[in-house]
C-alpha cells in the first residue's frame, strides 16, 4: 500500500514539476521563433534550454516509466538535437511541430493525473511521433549525405561546450541528489525483503534515470557508474543475480561513490573530463557485474587527474550545492496563515489590552514592540508562502497572443509589466481564464488588421500590454491594448437588440455603456470566428471575477485602445488600517487611501440644491458621504463640524467620509465576508481588532459608486 | 332800448328766435353754394382734360400698330396678309379719326389749336405716305418700300412728327388738367375759410343775444322774490319798485301795495301790546277781518281792567266777601273773573278752622284736631297745629308716670338699704372663712412644686435612656445593611460560580459534539463528556439554590433593618417625647412657687375687704332715712296733675317705662324736660342706665 | 491499477466510520418553548453569546457577524427565522457555530440541551398540513421517550 501511495505521490509531482516545465518551454519557443525570423540563425541558448526542458521530462517520465510521455519527448529531443547541432537551420514548420508536442504533453499530463497512468493516448502519441520523424527524415534528405558518418563520430567540442550552462548542471545535482536519496532508501527496504520486484524496478529505474542525466550532461564517469548499477539490478530482475545483501552493500557502495562524485561536481564543469571519458564511456558500454568494480576503482581515482575546482574538502562543496525545496500542501499553508493571521490579532490584542491603559509599563512596551516586529516578518514570510507570482499566467499570455494574432492574421506583440507580482494561489487559478478571454478579445476585436493600422497610422503590429501591481489592499491587473477601441453604438445597438436596454439610453455614461459588454450573449463582432464573439467569454470573465469579489472596469477612448482593469481584493492580507467609530459600529479604511483627516469649520460645508452636502479644501470642492446615513446607524454627532471629515482618495475619484472619531491605527487581518452576507455596499472585507471587535473594511471606491446610487435615489 | 324793455316776455323771446334761424340760414346757404362751385369744377376737369387722355392713348396705340402692319406688310408676301393688313390699318385709321376729334373738341388754347392745325398736315402725309407703302407692298417692292419705311424714308420721317405732335399734345392736356386741378383746390380752401368766417359770426350773434334776454327776465323777479322772503320773516318795511312795464312790473306794483297795509296794522298791534289802549284801529273794507277784531279786542281788555280795580279796593277795605261779576265777560276774559274769586275763598275756609279750635284748646280740653284737607301753606298751617295739641297732650301723660315711679323708686330704696345693712354684717363672717381656707392652700401648692422638682429628674432619666436605646437600634440596622452586602457579595460570586457552570457545561457540549463527530473512537470520551455536563449542571443547580436562599436571606435582612429603623424611629419619637415632658415639669414647678407668693397677697386683700363691709353697714342705714322721705313729696306731685283731660292714645306709655324709669333717682330728674319730646330719646336713656348705675357702684367701691 | 483499488476500499471504510457516528446523533436546543434537534455533522461548536457587530444591507435575521478565534462568522437569529417575537439575549443564549457547505454560521438560540441519539425509526416526517414559517424548516420529529424534538432541515435554514 505504501509504495502505492508514493507512487502517486510521485506522478503528482511529476505532473506539476512537468507542467511547470512546459509552461517555461513556451516563451521559450516564441523567442526562438522570433530570432528565426529575425536572424535565421538559431540562439543554441534557447535551443538547449527547450531541448533541455524536454529532456529533464522524459527523465522524470522514465523515472515513473510513463512509455508515452517518454517516447514522445524523446522524439521532441532527437529533433532538436538536429537544430542543436546545427544540422539543420528552424523553419516555422519545426516550431509549429514543437507546439504541437507540448499541447500533446500537457493532454497526457492531464490523463495521467487523472488515471494514474499515461495508457490510452498512444494512436495520438504514434501521431505525434510520426510527423516528427518525418520532418527528421526530410532534414536528414536535405542534409548532405557525406555527413551522414560523422553522425556517431563524437560531436565537436564547440557544440559540446554550448550545451551544458550552469544551471543545467545545478539541475542535475538537484535531481541527482533526490534520486540516489530515493534509491538509497529503497535498497534499505529491499534488504529486508528481497524478491520484492516492485522494489527492484523502482531502483533500477532510479539508476537508469541519473545514468540518463549524467549521460546527458557528460558526466560519463557517473553514467558509467550507475549504468554499472543499473546491469546488475537488471541481472537481479532477470533473476540472474542473487538479491542478497552483498549485492545489496555493493550497490550502496556505489551509491556513496556516486554521492561522493556528485559532491566534487562544480558548477560550472570543466569540459575535458567529458571528453576523456568518452573513451572509458565505449568500454562501459558491455560491462558486467565485476567489470563494473573496476570502473568503479577507476572512477574512484578519476577526480585526481581530472582536476577538480572544488578542492580538497567534499562537506563544504556539498553544502555549496544542495539547495532543498520541499512542496506543502496548501490546506496546511492556509491553516498556517489563519493561525498567523490570529497571532497577529492576539498580538494587537495584548499590545492593546484595556487593562494596560494608563500604566507605565517600560519594558513591557519594549517586549510588546519586539513581538509586534517578530509578528510583523512572520506574517509577511508566511504571506510569501501562499503567494504566487503572476508570471506563470502571464507567459500563457504570450501564448495565446501568439495563436490569436496568427489565425486573425493580425500582428501583435505583448508586453508583460510586473510579472513578478505576487498573488494568492486561489487568484491565480481564478484568473487565468478571465486573462484568456480578455487577451483573445484585445488582439481579435481591439487591434486592428494591419492594413487599417497602416491606413489609420499606427505601426502594424499592434501592442497588448498586460500589467500587474499592487495598489491599497488590491491587486490591480491591466490590460491595454492600441486598437480601435469599443464602439459605443454598437453595443448600445446590440444590447437593445437583446432587449438588455429598453430604449434608446444615450444618456448612458460611457462607463456603464462599456459594462454592457459584461452581459451574456451580448457581442458587438458580426461574424462569430473561431475565437470569440458568441459573447460568452465576457460573462464569464465577469463570473469569475467576482468569485474572486473583484471588481473590473474599462477605459475605452475610440482609435487609441481599450484598457481593462481587474482590481481583486488580497484574499488574507494584513494591512495597515485606521479604524473610525461612528456611533457605536467601528468602521476601518485602508490608511494607503486616507488623504487627511480634519474638522471641518462651517464655513468650508456647502448644502447644494439636492441636499448634497459638499466641502471646500482649499478650493477643491468634495462632496460628503456620512457613514450613519449610508449603513443606517444612530452617530454621536449631527453636525459636520462636530465629527471628524476624512478625505479619501481611490485613483482618481476623491470623497469626504463623516465620521464621529478616529479610534487610531492598527494592523488589522483582512477577512473575506462571509459568503452568507453577500455583498455588502462598500464593504471588502471584515478586520478584527485589538479589543476582538469585529470591523467592517470600507473599500473607498466601490463606497463611492453605492453612495452615488444614494445620493441617485434621495435625488429622485 | 326801452321800447324793447317794455315788450311781453313772449315777444322778447320769438324776436330772438328768429334772429338765431336767419343767421343758420344764410351760414347753410354760403356753405351749398360753395359745395355746387367745387363739384363743377371738378366735371369739366374730368370732361375737359380725363376723358381725352383716354382718346389720345387709344390713338397713339393705333398709329403703333399702323406703324407695325404697314411693317409687316412690306415683309409679307402673300397679297392675302398684306390684303388683310392693309384693312386692319383703315380701321386703326378710324379709330384715330374718331378720337382725335373727340379730344380736338376739349382744345381750348392758342397753342393747342396750333398744334392740330399741325397734325393734320402731318397726318394727311402720313396717311398718303402710307397708301403709297401699301402700294408699294402689293407690288411687292420691297426695297423701296423699307426705304420709304426707314427712319429717313419719308413715311418714317411723317411718323416720327406725327407721333411727336400726339405726343405733345398729351403734355399738353395733362398740363392743363394739372392747372385745373390747382385751381378747383383753392376754390375750396376759399369757401372753407368764407364758411369758417360766418359760422363764427352766427355763433356769437345767437349766444349774446340768449345772455341779454336771460338777464332782463331775471333781473326784477330777483328782486320781488327777496322782499318776499323778508315779508315772511315778519319783517314789514320792505320797499318794492315797480319800474318796467311787463308782467314782472306789474306783479311788483300789487306786491308793494299788500307790504304797506301790512305795515300799518302790525304797528296799531305794537301800541296795545305797550299797554296803551287808545289807539283806533282803522278797517280798510269791510271784510277786513284782521282790522275788526283788532278793535274788538283793544275794548274787552279795557273792561277787564275795570272790574279787578274794583276787587282790589274791596280787598284793601277788609271786605274778604266782595266778589267780581263773571257773567260779563265770556271765553277766557270770564275765566279770569271766576279764577280771582275761588282765590278768595280758598285762603279764607282754613283761617276759620284754625280759630275754632284754638278756642277750644284754650277751655283746657287738648282732645281737638282740625280736620279739613288743605293744600300748601294751608296744609302746613293745619299741620303745625296738630302737632302741638299731640305734643302737649304726650308730655302731660308721661309727666304722670313718672311720678308713679318716683314713688316706687323711693320705696324700694329704703327697702335695699335695710337689704345692705344686713348683708355686710354676714360678708364679713365669710372673709373669716376665706382667710382661713387660703392657709391651706399656701401650704399645698409648696407641696406641689416639691413634687414637680422631683417628676423633672426623672423625666431627664428617661429621656437619656432612650437616646442610649435609639444608639444601640442603629448600630444594630448598620449591622443589617452589612450583612445585606455581603450577601450580595456572596449572591455575585454565586453567579460567577453559575456562569463557570454554563461555561463548564457548554464545553461539555461541545465535546460532546466533538466526540459524536469524532465517531467511534470519541465513544469513550463521549461519556466522559456526558460526566462533565452532569457535573456542571449538578454545580448549575446548585448554584442556583444557594442565590435562592441567599436572595431568600438578602430578602430577610431586608425586612430586619426594615423593623429595626421603625423601632429607632420610634424611640427617637420616646426621646422627644420625654424632653417635652421635663420641660412642661419645670414650667409646672415654677408656676406652683408662684401660685404660692398669689396666695399670700391674697391674704393681705382680705382683710382690707373685711374693714370696708363695716363701713357699708352704716352707710346703709342712712339711706334709708333718705328713701322714706322722697316718697312723700311724690304723693304731692300726682295730685297737681290731676286736671288736664289727655287723649287716649298718650295713656298706654307708663307699662312698658316701669322698670326703666323706676330707677331715675334723685339726680336724673332734673334732666327729665329735655329727654321727654322724643320716644327715640326714652330708648336711648334706658339702654345706658344700667351701665351708668354700674360704673356708679364701682367708683363707690373704688372710693373704699 | 492495485494501488487504485485500495484507495477506493480506504474511502469506502472512511465513509462506513461516518455512517455508524454521525447518524442519528443530534444536537438539541431549547427554542421559543420547543426542543429543536440539529444533526451533530453540521455543528462546529457552540458559544455562549458574544458581542455581535451589526453589518448593514442584510435580512433582519442575519443579526451581524462575530470575531469566533480569529474566524469572521455571521449569527442568524433563529427566533427571527422562524417569524417570532425577539427575546432579550441573556446569559444562558447561545450561538451554536454550524457549517454547511463550507459556509459558517451561527445560530443564537435560547438554550442548548444535549447531544442525542435519536434513532431513525424514532423520527417521523414533518407534518406538511400546516405550512408555518417554522414548519419550513423542519425535516422530521423525533421522539425521545415522551418529547418530541423538531429535527431542523439546516440547509433550509440557510437558503435565502
Amino acid at each position: 500500500m505504501g509504495e502505492d501511495q508514493e507512487r502517486i505521490e510521485m506522478i503528482g509531482d511529476f505532473v506539476a514539476e512537468s507542467r511547470e516545465l512546459l509552461e517555461e518551454i513556451e516563451p521559450q519557443i516564441i523567442a526562438m521563433e522570433e530570432h528565426v525570423s529575425h536572424a535565421g540563425m538559431v540562439d543554441d541558448e534557447i535551443l538547449n534550454s527547450i531541448f533541455r526542458l524536454f529532456h529533464s521530462i522524459k527523465g522524470m517520465a522514465s523515472f515513473l516509466d510513463l512509455q508515452t510521455v517518454i517516447n514522445v519527448t524523446h522524439e521532441a529531443e532527437t529533433l532538436l538535437d538536429i537544430f542543436r547541432k546545427g544540422k539543420a537551420s528552424l523553419a516555422p514548420g519545426h516550431i509549429e511541430l514543437l507546439y504541437k508536442t507540448g499541447d500533446f504533453i500537457k493532454g497526457l499530463l492531464n490523463t495521467i493525473e487523472q488515471q494514474l497512468s499515461d495508457g490510452g493516448l498512444e494512436n495520438e502519441a504514434r501521431g505525434i511521433i510520426g510527423e516528427i520523424q518525418q520532418t527528421i527524415q526530410g532534414i536528414a534528405a536535405k542534409a548532405d549525405p557525406a555527413e551522414e558518418p560523422e553522425e556517431q563520430s563524437p560531436p565537436d567540442p564547440a557544440a559540446w561546450i554550448f550545451t551544458i550552462t550552469p544551471e543545467m548542471i545545478k539541475r542535475f545535482i538537484e535531481d541527482g541528489w533526490e534520486i540516489l536519496e530515493e534509491a538509497e532508501t529503497s535498497l534499505l527496504q529491499l534488504e529486508n525483503k528481497p524478491n520484492h520486484y516492485p522494489l527492484l524496478e523502482q531502483i533500477f529505474r532510479s539508476f537508469h534515470s541519473f545514468k540518463g542525466n549524467a549521460g546527458f550532461l557528460g558526466f560519463s564517469d557517473l553514467e558509467q557508474v550507475s549504468h554499472g548499477a543499473e546491469n546488475t539490478l537488471n541481472e537481479m530482475l532477470e533473476g540472474q543475480v542473487t538479491v542478497n545483501n552483498e549485492a545489496i552493500s555493493e550497490l550502496l557502495k556505489t551509491i556513496d561513490s556516486l554521492r561522493d562524485r556528485l559532491g566534487k561536481v562544480v558548477v560550472p564543469y570543466e569540459q575535458k573530463i567529458a571528453k576523456e571519458d568518452d573513451l572509458v564511456g565505449e568500454q562501459a558500454e558491455s560491462s558486467s557485474l565485476l567489470e563494473q568494480q573496476q570502473v568503479l576503482v577507476e572512477a574512484e581515482r578519476l577526480p585526481t587527474n581530472g582536476n577538480v575546482t572544488g578542492g580538497a574538502d567534499p562537506n563544504k562543496n556539498v553544502t555549496n550545492n544542495i539547495q532543498q525545496a520541499i512542496r506543502v500542501d496548501v490546506e496546511k499553508l492556509d491553516t498556517l496563515l489563519d493561525l498567523v493571521g490570529e497571532m497577529v490579532i492576539s498580538a494587537a490584542m495584548v499590545s492593546h489590552n484595556p487593562d494596560l491603559q494608563g500604566l507605565q509599563l517600560d519594558r513591557f512596551e519594549k517586549a510588546i514592540s519586539h513581538l509586534n516586529k517578530i509578528t510583523r516578518d512572520i506574517q509577511d514570510v508566511s504571506m510569501s508562502l501562499r503567494m504566487v507570482p503572476l508570471a506563470g499566467i502571464f507567459r500563457k499570455m504570450v501564448r495565446v497572443v501568439r495563436d490569436v494574432s496568427n489565425k486573425m492574421h493580425k500582428k501583435a506583440t505583448l508586453e508583460i509589466i510586473g510579472e513578478d507580482t505576487e498573488v494568492d494561489k486561489t487568484i491565480i487559478e481564478q484568473i487565468s481564464d478571465p486573462l484568456v478571454h480578455i487577451m483573445r478579445n484585445a488582439v481579435d476585436h481591439g487591434l486592428e488588421s494591419p492594413e487599417q493600422r497602416r491606413a489609420v497610422g499606427k505601426p502594424e503590429t499592434g501592442r497588448v500590454i498586460l500589467e500587474a501591481r499592487h495598489t491599497g489592499g488590491e491587486v490591480w491587473i491591466l490590460i491595454r491594448d492600441d486598437g480601435k477601441g469599443l464602439n459605443r453604438e454598437r453595443i448600445l445597438n446590440k444590447a437593445i437588440e437583446r432587449g438588455l436596454l429598453l430604449n434608446e439610453r444615450q444618456d448612458l455614461k460611457d462607463e456603464e455603456v462599456w459594462k454592457l459588454i459584461f452581459e451574456p450573449g451580448l457581442t458587438t463582432v458580426a461574424e462569430i470566428s473561431a475565437i470569440s464573439g458568441r459573447g460568452v467569454g465576457m460573462d464569464v470573465v465577469r463570473q469569475n471575477i467576482e468569485k474572486l469579489r473583484g471588481r473590473i472596469e474599462i477605459r475605452s477612448t475610440p482609435g487609441q485602445g481599450t484598457l481593462f482593469i481587474i482590481r481583486i481584493p488580497l484574499t488574507l492580507a494584513i494591512i495597515e488600517g485606521m479604524v473610525v467609530r461612528v456611533g457605536k459600529a467601528m468602521y476601518t479604511f485602508p490608511i494607503a487611501s486616507i488623504k487627511e483627516c480634519f474638522q471641518p469649520k462651517g464655513s468650508q460645508i456647502v448644502v447644494n440644491p439636492d441636499g448634497l452636502e459638499v466641502v471646500n479644501i482649499r478650493g477643491e470642492l468634495l462632496p460628503v458621504i456620512r457613514l450613519h446615513q449610508l449603513y443606517k446607524v444612530q452617530p454621536t454627532f449631527e453636525g459636520l463640524t462636530e465629527g471628524i471629515l476624512i478625505v479619501m482618495e481611490s485613483e482618481d475619484q476623491k470623497c469626504c467620509l463623516f465620521v464621529d472619531e478616529l479610534i487610531g491605527q492598527q494592523q488589522i487581518v483582512i477577512k473575506p465576508l462571509p459568503p452568507a452576507l453577500g455583498n455588502i455596499r462598500g464593504v471588502s472585507g471584515m478586520a478584527i481588532l485589538g479589543d476582538g471587535e469585529v470591523s467592517m473594511i470600507l473599500d473607498i471606491a466601490n463606497l463611492m459608486v453605492s453612495t452615488e446610487d444614494l445620493l441617485g435615489i434621495k435625488t429622485e | 332800448m326801452n321800447w324793447f324793455y317794455n315788450l311781453k316776455i313772449a315777444t322778447k323771446l320769438t324776436i330772438a328766435f328768429i334772429i338765431v334761424a336767419l343767421v343758420a340760414g344764410i351760414i347753410g346757404y354760403i356753405g351749398i353754394s360753395n359745395i355746387k362751385k367745387i363739384n363743377e369744377a371738378d366735371n369739366n376737369m374730368y370732361e375737359k382734360m380725363t376723358a381725352p387722355m383716354g382718346n389720345m392713348a387709344e390713338m397713339s396705340t393705333a398709329f403703333q400698330r399702323i406703324r407695325v402692319n404697314t411693317r409687316d406688310i412690306i415683309i409679307s408676301n402673300s397679297p392675302a396678309e398684306i390684303q388683310e393688313r392693309s384693312n386692319r390699318i383703315k380701321d386703326y385709321f378710324a379709330t384715330i379719326d374718331k378720337n382725335i376729334s373727340e379730344v380736338e373738341k376739349t382744345i381750348l388754347t392758342e397753342e393747342g389749336k396750333e398744334l392740330f392745325r399741325k397734325y393734320y398736315e402731318v397726318d394727311r402725309v402720313f396717311r398718303s405716305e402710307t397708301d403709297r407703302l401699301i402700294q408699294l407692298a402689293m407690288a411687292d417692292q420691297d426695297a423701296e418700300a423699307l426705304a420709304v419705311i426707314s427712319e429717313n424714308g419719308t413715311h418714317g420721317k411723317a411718323a416720327r412728327e406725327e407721333l411727336d405732335i400726339i405726343n405733345r399734345i398729351m403734355e399738353i392736356k395733362i398740363e392743363m388738367a394739372k392747372e385745373t386741378a390747382e385751381e378747383n383746390s383753392s376754390i375750396a380752401a376759399s369757401a372753407v375759410t368764407s364758411m369758417l368766417i360766418i359760422i363764427l359770426v352766427g355763433v356769437l350773434i345767437s349766444i349774446g343775444l340768449g345772455l341779454f334776454i336771460a338777464r332782463i327776465i331775471s333781473r326784477p323777479i330777483k328782486e320781488l322774490a327777496a322782499a318776499a322772503d323778508k315779508l315772511a320773516l315778519g319783517d314789514v318795511n320792505v320797499d318794492v319798485k315797480a319800474t318796467a312795464k311787463d308782467e314782472v312790473g306789474m306783479l311788483a306794483a300789487s306786491f308793494k301795495s299788500m307790504a304797506e297795509n301790512i305795515k300799518c296794522q302790525s304797528l296799531a298791534l305794537a301800541k296795545v301790546a305797550e299797554g296803551d289802549l287808545s289807539v283806533q284801529v282803522k278797517v280798510s273794507s269791510e271784510n277786513d277781518v284782521l282790522g275788526k277784531n283788532l278793535s274788538l279786542m283793544v275794548n274787552t281788555i279795557k273792561e277787564l281792567v275795570e272790574e279787578s280795580n274794583l276787587l282790589v279796593q274791596a280787598a284793601v277795605e277788609g271786605r274778604l266777601e266782595t266778589r267780581g261779576q263773571a257773567a260779563k265777560f265770556k271765553g277766557g276774559y270770564y275765566e279770569i273773573v271766576k279764577g280771582v274769586n275761588d282765590t278768595l275763598d280758598a285762603v279764607l275756609r282754613p283761617i276759620n278752622e284754625a280759630v275754632a279750635c284754638l278756642q277750644e284748646m284754650a277751655k283746657g280740653n287738648l282732645d281737638t284736631n282740625v280736620n279739613g284737607d288743605y293744600l300748601g301753606d294751608h296744609a302746613m298751617i293745619k299741620e303745625a297745629l296738630n302737632s302741638t295739641i299731640d305734643s302737649i297732650n304726650q308730655i302731660l301723660s308721661q309727666v304722670t308716670v313718672a311720678v308713679d315711679q318716683v314713688a316706687a323708686g323711693s320705696r324700694q330704696i329704703s327697702e335695699a338699704s335695710q337689704a345692705l345693712s344686713q348683708g355686710a354684717t354676714e360678708s364679713a363672717s365669710a372673709v373669716e372663712q376665706i382667710s382661713s381656707s387660703m392657709q391651706e392652700m399656701a401650704s399645698q401648692t409648696s407641696q406641689n412644686a416639691e413634687n414637680a422638682m422631683q417628676a423633672n429628674q426623672l423625666a431627664v432619666l428617661a429621656k437619656d435612656n432612650a437616646e442610649n436605646g435609639n444608639q444601640k437600634m442603629v448600630q444594630m440596622v448598620k449591622a443589617m445593611t452589612d450583612i445585606n452586602e455581603s450577601a450580595n457579595g456572596i449572591s455575585k460570586i454565586i453567579k460567577v460560580i453559575d456562569e463557570i457552570a454554563f461555561q463548564t457545561n457548554l464545553l461539555a457540549l461541545n465535546a460532546a459534539v466533538e466526540a459524536a463527530r469524532a465517531g467511534k473512537h470519541g465513544k469513550g470520551f463521549t461519556v466522559v463528556a456526558e460526566e462533565v455536563r452532569n457535573l456542571a449542571q449538578r454545580s448549575a443547580k446548585a448554584a442556583k439554590e444557594t442565590t435562592e436562599m441567599i436572595e431568600d436571606s438578602i430578602k430577610r435582612t431586608e425586612v430586619g433593618t426594615q423593623i429595626a429603623q421603625d423601632t429607632s424611629k420610634s424611640l427617637e419619637g420616646i426621646v422627644n417625647g420625654a424632653t417635652k415632658v421635663t420641660d412642661l415639669i419645670s414650667e409646672i414647678a415654677a408656676a406652683s412657687k408662684e401660685q404660692a407668693q398669689g396666695i399670700g397677697q391674697i391674704n393681705a386683700g382680705l382683710s382690707q375687704v373685711d374693714q370696708v363691709t363695716q363701713q357699708n353697714t352704716a352707710s346703709a342705714e342712712q339711706s334709708a332715712a333718705a328713701g322714706e322721705e322722697l316718697s312723700g313729696q311724690a304723693v304731692n306731685l300726682k295730685e297737681m296733675l290731676g286736671h288736664f283731660r289727655l287723649s287716649r292714645k298718650s295713656q298706654g306709655n307708663p307699662t312698658l317705662m316701669n322698670t326703666s324709669v323706676g330707677i331715675v333717682s334723685g339726680r336724673q330728674s332734673s334732666k327729665k324736660n329735655k329727654v321727654e319730646p322724643s320716644q327715640t330719646g326714652q330708648e336711648k336713656k334706658n339702654l345706658v342706665r344700667p351701665q351708668d348705675i354700674i360704673s356708679l357702684d364701682d367708683s363707690d367701691f373704688g372710693k373704699f | 491499477m492495485a494501488m487504485k483499488d485500495k484507495l477506493d476500499l480506504d474511502l469506502l471504510q472512511e465513509e462506513d466510520d461516518l455512517e455508524d457516528t454521525q447518524e442519528g446523533k443530534y444536537l438539541t436546543f431549547l427554542l421559543i418553548n420547543e426542543e429543536y434537534g440539529l444533526e451533530i455533522q453540521y455543528v462546529t461548536e457552540i458559544i455562549g453569546i458574544q458581542r455581535i457587530t451589526e453589518v448593514p444591507d442584510v435580512p433582519e435575521y442575519i443579526k451581524g457577524v462575530i470575531n469566533l478565534r480569529g474566524k469572521v462568522i455571521p449569527v442568524m437569529d433563529v427566533r427571527l427565522r422562524f417569524g417570532a417575537a425577539v427575546r432579550e439575549y441573556d446569559e444562558r443564549t447561545c450561538i451554536i457555530v454550524i457549517q454547511v457547505k463550507g459556509q459558517p454560521m451561527g445560530l443564537i438560540v435560547d438554550r442548548v440541551s444535549e447531544v442525542l441519539d435519536i434513532p431513525k425509526q424514532d423520527i417521523e416526517p414533518a407534518p406538511s398540513m400546516r405550512r408555518s414559517r417554522e414548519n419550513r424548516y423542519i425535516q422530521g420529529m423525533g421522539k425521545v421517550g415522551e418529547q418530541v424534538k423538531l429535527l431542523l432541515d439546516v440547509e433550509k435554514l440557510l437558503e435565502e
